[in-house]
């Protein structure tokens, strides 16, 4: 079965990525598990999105580059933290959000839609990602843009990259 | 008690602290009681609750360094989820201060839920709730005494605390003459290295 969860956890490495915040959804579950269990990565698991947006721009201000991994929905409970805390201050950050909604998704089409348009409301750079073998390169690249623009950037992760639990 | 009047109190002791103040008038107080030399180790939330997750954040990547959170009892209450976030991991450099003034003072001084209940005789226990949530140490203090005391404790026992410390609404007077957000950052930044961590 097509699994990059391995590919992505290696971009976060690569990417410079110290710190790891995350929310689970079922499609995010193994992707989390991984970087539970790489040593290069600390993480946190948070109660609710918007408390890694804090979490990650503590870690940048003490050192450590931070990615927030959770779903769209959790990417719209994260929106104020996003705007008033990691672009006012402009502080690196990397968002890796499972794309619910997405082509294959029948179950949240109403947050497949709302996705994309916020992020481009709010200026937020993002790229979705659906090579599985680009997964790895595209995610190092995506949190070294991060550090290279001072900005929160977004990969969605869609099904094509990420397994498929049906 | 003042919230200005309990930061004065423990000026001395936080010298080589980080300090993050939530939003409102919380980081006007500590730039005005504190010496200038602090000014680029104080991080100034914009954003209304996530003073407590920026703590936690620096707490966990700098452990050797002190980290102190002036929250309030507006914003934790926005972000009441950190408070088990915080007591999962309880990293023994964070002391969290939630002054609790009943009131959104910076906005005009409408009651907040903790100022409805103790106008009402009631109480919303704060400290209760943090040490529900895995803090490992809490304490509730009402005087400038007390609040001394158990700020110095926190930090000379090392252990991961929740201070709620009930204050009358009042602040300084005066205006923000801190940094803007993204100098902020940069002489925080240069802060946290010149600090060897």
């Amino acid at each position: 079965m097509l699994d990059s969860a391995p590919r992505v956890v290696e971009g976060l490495v690569d990417g410079g990525v110290r710190l790891v915040a995350h929310v689970p959804d079922t499609n995010l579950d193994r992707l989390i598990r991984l970087c539970e269990e790489t040593p290069e990565l600390q993480c946190v698991a948070l109660a609710r999105e918007e408390e890694g947006v804090g979490i990650c721009t503590g870690a940048y201000l003490g050192g450590s580059l931070g990615a927030l991994i959770m779903q769209n929905a959790g990417f719209l409970n994260s929106c104020n933290g996003l705007v008033t805390t990691a672009i006012q201050h402009e502080i690196p950050l990397l968002l890796l959000i499972w794309y619910a909604g997405d082509l294959g998704d029948s179950s949240f089409q109403r947050l497949g839609e709302a996705t994309e348009p916020v992020l481009r409301g709010l200026g937020i750079r993002y790229y979705v990602l659906r090579e599985p073998d680009e997964a790895r390169r595209d995610v190092g690249r995506a949190a070294r843009l991060a550090v290279a623009a001072q900005r929160p950037i977004a990969c969605l992760l869609t099904r094509d990259i990420m397994e498929d639990p049906e | 008690m003042k919230r200005y009047e309990c930061m004065t109190a423990v000026v001395e002791a936080l010298a080589d602290a980080l300090v993050v103040t939530t939003n409102g008038r919380a980081g006007v107080d500590w730039l005005t009681v504190s010496p200038p030399a602090y000014h680029d180790r104080l991080w100034r939330m914009r954003t209304m609750g996530l003073c407590s997750s920026v703590a936690l954040g620096l707490a966990l990547t700098q452990p050797r360094l002190q980290v102190v959170a002036f929250d309030g009892d507006g914003s934790i209450l926005m972000n009441a989820s950190s408070l088990a976030t915080v007591g999962r991991y309880r990293p023994p450099n964070l002391l969290h201060v939630v002054f609790d003034n009943g009131c959104y003072e910076a906005s005009g001084g409408l009651i907040t839920h903790t100022g409805a209940a103790q106008a009402a005789g009631r109480q919303v226990d704060l400290a209760g709730m943090a040490a529900a949530a895995g803090y490992p140490a809490v304490a509730t203090v009402r005087t400038v005494e007390e609040f001394e005391r158990a700020f110095t404790q926190a930090l000379r026992e090392r252990v991961c605390t929740f201070l709620h410390a009930l204050v009358e609404v009042g602040s300084v007077s005066g205006r923000a003459h801190g940094l803007d957000e993204v100098e902020n950052k940069y002489r925080f930044l240069q802060a946290v290295r010149a600090l060897g961590a």
